[in-house]
């Protein structure tokens, strides 16, 4: 009976909060016929645009790319497939360097690999626009350039190449953090096996390392590919209309004409089949491929070698520079939020907090702030909640079909966010028009659900981990003194898995505080940030600063930026210090 | 290419624990060489040393005349057997088995005669085709003994290799695999904490504890003349005893008011000292008519009796002292019995009490 309820009760949250809110846009995408799909705007066979342009000016060379244009689904297949092939090979490059090899300030790089994770939505597009973007005069990487090598170079990434540099440097890690747990899970003596047969270097690592790994690499590969369809910030920055992620977002700037164009909802529908596509192909995949490792025994050390000398030089010349290049964005985004001026000169000028103290100071900004917060903590009770007990029904409840409760509470991950905006707006509009519920009279309710179900995900695993390290029998000798399920799940269950839990809360808070798809969205309609009484959280105001025009915006917007980079740090350094679990949390 | 294998005061330290310590040790062309002691001794240490998968802080390894300390695992020609077996599950036996040779940059079909020729060897026959996942823990084991035998290896390398499997099965495959090893004739190094096995598998075993080689030499020279106290009580079951030599009589040894007759004079240094006595269980043997001539005949009562099927356990008591021994199943025994034995002197070990 307990599980049963248990059981029931996260069916129906997901029925009604997923579920049905997706399968409005089914419904809504009734109208976009197949044919309206394969418009030339949509699909287009002979491109338009060019990949680079190089012209000389007098002394001066100017290297600009910008790339070709197939229509809105062919030029988000194509970024993300770009983005996915590049992330992938520079994340498995960093984590098997890290994984096997042991090198003077190996810690460091380890640091470094992880920063592009934290989170700044829009701040970090605009800051590489800055660094590697088009502009009048010279931006970061010329003036670097032209002064390295003293001779005028001007080198911009503009429109489709802006997009793909910016993804590939925020993405990158999420390869690299799978592969790199799963090159600690390959039993050494695979390698030394192979290695004591006379395999070495590349040999070893293509035909033994690479191979067992390769559950690591599909899941981050396929995890940078949908939220390269899903990222709708490097496209507003860069000024990149045609592609889904875009074309979907702009639907809400004309909510009430918009979001009834069924354009609209053929757009969102094409997103969600591309990424569950994706999802389901690498579930299949994953576990086909789930190499069950035939030894026995406890965790073991893995085999880290020595550098040689030209190892070591391939390290500081080559890998270090290129992940110092990925960090860029976070250096920008403070060097932003404490400059007062960074408008057409290749550095920022002049040192000032008064950015920082605006957080506080301009009533709207900190409102956004007010809001994330709030939102953020409401979803995460909802989260603790949903993701025990499906945790606990899916790990200790053997019932057929019940495994449909894991999917449900991972899928979330493969699903955009802008599908999920979408449909919420639809479904709670439609489904509650006029009460607290229809997002256009108050949409903070519709975003605290909608987080809910998209951060579920990051706690469920935590919590399942939790589960799976702790033995059945503990509690089946409370069950066996007489115990309820109920009474056995609060007083022992909870108390022995408590770190994943606050661990699995923690992680979930720092996703909600720094959500982008539905915050832009949803988060928009309750008016814009100069508004007291705006609804709009953390991520929106960022967005609204930004493209609002003004110099000085833009600045606050990197406060906010900062802002968020400390809870994230603050959070990781609890989970890995305080409750010492690991911060390798995104991952199929 | 048989070749000897020579380690010449090889030490090998992680951060402050001696894991090897001046280890000298010489395997013959040809010899199945054994390793044992007891778990964290540095026997399997001393095999990756050997392999090359450590190196050794101190001292040299020389494979015939080659010096091959310092050579990366790929360099020197070995083969290990991996405790775990270390198959990898993204290959089918045939692809595991093949791995080396097509290091080796053989053609395909030299490849496929060789395998082929080693899968008869190691009766794999027909699981070609497998994944390692899809085998049993015996075939799992010969598949991971075809990969190293097919490559030819100078020294062939055993890390615990039985000890994945049932306890059965295990001693199936012990006969198995000394055959399979010794009809390829190359020098093997086997590494086992089961001294039983060790016995039964190898040539000569070396004993190691605590980092050191305490003592070397073919399965029954161990077994009936161990140099130490600890050799003693390792290979095999044993009384342990606490005693004195008698200093009137120094053939003499007691045993809390018992006196046993040895059948060597004890070093002087030790009479009058407490000492530790080593009596095997089957070196006591149950005396049903009254011989007076035969030393070392005492009385005692049977006090615990266990039936293992071919033989029992018993513990016999002397006054204060427990002794174990075995009787034939055929001995009809029952406890409370008094029973007579017999121990002849030159089973009894005498050891310094430090030891």
């Amino acid at each position: 009976m307990f599980f049963i309820s248990q059981a029931s009760a996260a069916f129906v949250y997901f029925t009604v909060f997923l579920i049905l809110p997706i399968s409005m846009i089914l419904v809504a995408a009734k109208e976009y016929g197949l044919s309206s799909l394969v418009q030339p705007h949509n699909i287009r066979l002979s491109p338009i645009g060019n990949l680079v342009t190089i012209t000389k000016v007098g002394e001066s060379l100017n290297i600009r790319f910008y790339g070709y244009s197939f229509g809105t689904i062919l030029n988000s297949l194509i970024i993300a497939s770009i983005v996915t092939l590049f992330s992938t090979i520079l994340g498995v490059l960093v984590a098997f360097v890290l994984a096997r090899y042991d090198f003077p300030l190996k810690s460091v790089l380890r640091i470094l690999a992880i920063i592009p994770l934290l989170m700044t939505p829009f701040v970090n597009a605009y800051v590489i626009k800055k660094l590697f973007g088009p502009t009048f005069g010279y931006n970061t990487i010329s003036w670097l350039l032209s002064t390295v090598i003293g001779h005028d170079v001007k080198l911009m990434f503009a429109g489709y190449s802006g997009v793909v540099l910016t993804q590939i440097i925020t993405f990158y890690p999420i390869v690299y953090l799978n592969v790199y747990s799963s090159m600690n899970n390959i039993d050494p003596s695979l390698e030394e096996q192979a290695e004591n047969l006379g395999a070495k270097g590349f040999r070893l690592f293509r035909t033994i390392t690479l191979p067992l790994s390769l559950p690591g690499v599909m899941a981050g590969a396929t995890l940078v590919f949908i939220f390269s369809i899903e990222d709708v910030a490097a496209p507003i920055i860069f000024g990149v209309r045609d592609v889904l992620a875009y074309q979907v977002y702009s639907y809400f700037q004309g909510v009430r004409v918009g979001l009834g164009n069924p354009e609209a909802a053929g757009l969102s529908l094409v997103m969600l089949v591309i990424a569950l596509a994706m999802f389901i192909a690498i579930r299949n995949y994953v576990n086909l491929r789930q190499y069950a490792m035939l030894s026995k025994g406890g965790r073991w050390k893995p085999r880290i070698r020595k550098l040689g000398l030209k190892g070591l030089v391939a390290i500081y010349l080559f890998v270090f520079p290129l992940v110092l290049f990925t960090v860029s964005p976070q250096i920008g985004v403070f060097m932003l939020a404490l400059s007062e001026r960074w408008a057409e000169t290749p550095l920022p000028q002049g040192f000032t907090l008064k950015h920082l103290m605006g957080l506080f100071q301009i009533r709207g900004v900190f409102k956004a702030i007010l809001n994330s917060v709030l939102y953020s903590l409401a979803a995460v009770a909802i989260i603790v909640v949903l993701a025990i007990s499906t945790s606990y029904v899916v790990s200790r409840y053997k019932l057929r079909g019940i495994s449909v409760l894991d999917y449900l509470s991972t899928a979330p991950l493969a699903i955009p966010g802008l599908v999920i905006a979408y449909g919420y707006f639809y479904f709670f509009h439609d489904a509650f028009l006029g009460t607290m519920l229809d997002p256009i009279v108050n949409p903070a309710l519709p975003i605290i659900i909608a987080y809910s179900i998209r951060r579920l995900p990051f706690a469920a695993r935590s919590i399942f981990a939790g589960l799976q390290q702790t033995h059945v029998s503990l509690e089946e000798a409370s069950l066996n003194l007489g115990a309820s399920r109920l009474r056995t799940l609060t007083k022992i269950v909870i108390p022995l898995i408590i770190l994943n839990i606050v661990s699995g809360a923690m992680i979930s808070f720092v996703y909600c505080v720094a959500e982008t798809s539905v915050s832009i969205t949803l988060g928009g309609l309750g008016g814009d940030i100069t508004s007291p009484t705006h609804k709009a959280p953390i991520s929106m105001a960022m967005l609204d600063l930004i493209t609002s025009g003004r110099v000085e915006s833009v600045h606050l917007a990197a406060a906010l930026g900062v802002f968020l980079i400390l809870v994230q740090i603050i959070v990781i350094v609890l989970i890995t210090l305080v409750f010492k679990q690991s911060y390798a949390f995104i991952g199929v | 290419m048989v070749v000897d294998v020579r380690l010449e005061k090889v030490t090998k330290k992680f951060g402050k624990t001696i894991a090897v310590d001046s280890v000298d040790l010489y395997i013959k062309k040809g010899e199945l060489f054994g390793i044992i002691g007891p778990s964290g001794c540095g026997k399997t240490t001393t095999l990756r040393l050997i392999a090359g998968l450590e190196f050794p802080d101190e001292g040299r390894i020389f494979f015939g005349e080659k010096d091959v300390t310092f050579s990366k695992p790929y360099e020197r020609n070995t083969a290990m057997v991996f405790q775990n077996y270390a198959l990898w599950p993204h290959m089918t036996v045939y692809e595991n088995i093949a791995y080396g040779l097509r290091l080796r940059k053989l053609t395909e079909n030299e490849v496929r005669r060789r395998v082929k020729q080693v899968l008869e060897l190691t009766k794999l026959e027909g699981l070609e085709n497998r994944y390692p996942t899809q085998l049993s823990g015996g075939q799992q084991q010969r598949v991971a003994l075809a990969r190293a035998l097919v490559v030819e290896p100078e020294v062939l390398l055993l890390d615990e290799p039985l000890s994945n499997l049932d306890a059965k099965l295990r001693v199936e495959m012990r006969g198995e695999l000394r055959n399979i090893i010794k009809t390829t004739g190359i020098t093997a190094i086997y590494v086992t904490h089961d001294q039983e096995e060790a016995m039964s598998i190898c040539d000569r075993i070396a004993i190691m504890n605590k980092g050191r080689v305490i003592q070397v030499g073919d399965p029954k020279e161990l077994y009936f003349n161990p140099k130490s106290f600890f050799v003693a009580t390792f290979m095999g079951k044993s009384n342990v005893l606490k005693g004195m030599i008698k200093e009137t009589d120094p053939m003499f040894v007691e045993l809390d008011g018992l006196q046993l007759r040895l059948d060597r004079k004890i070093d002087d240094k030790l009479v009058g000292k407490p000492v530790y006595v080593v009596i095997r269980p089957e070196s006591i043997k149950i005396v049903r008519e009254n011989i007076d001539y035969a030393e070392n005949i005492i009385e005692g009562e049977v006090t615990s009796i266990s039936f293992l099927g071919s033989h029992y356990l018993l513990s016999i008591s002397i006054g204060s002292i427990v002794l174990q021994a075995y009787a034939e199943a055929s001995e009809r025994l029952s406890k409370g019995d008094e029973v007579k034995v017999r121990i002849d002197p030159k089973d009894i070990l005498v050891f310094e009490e430090q030891d």
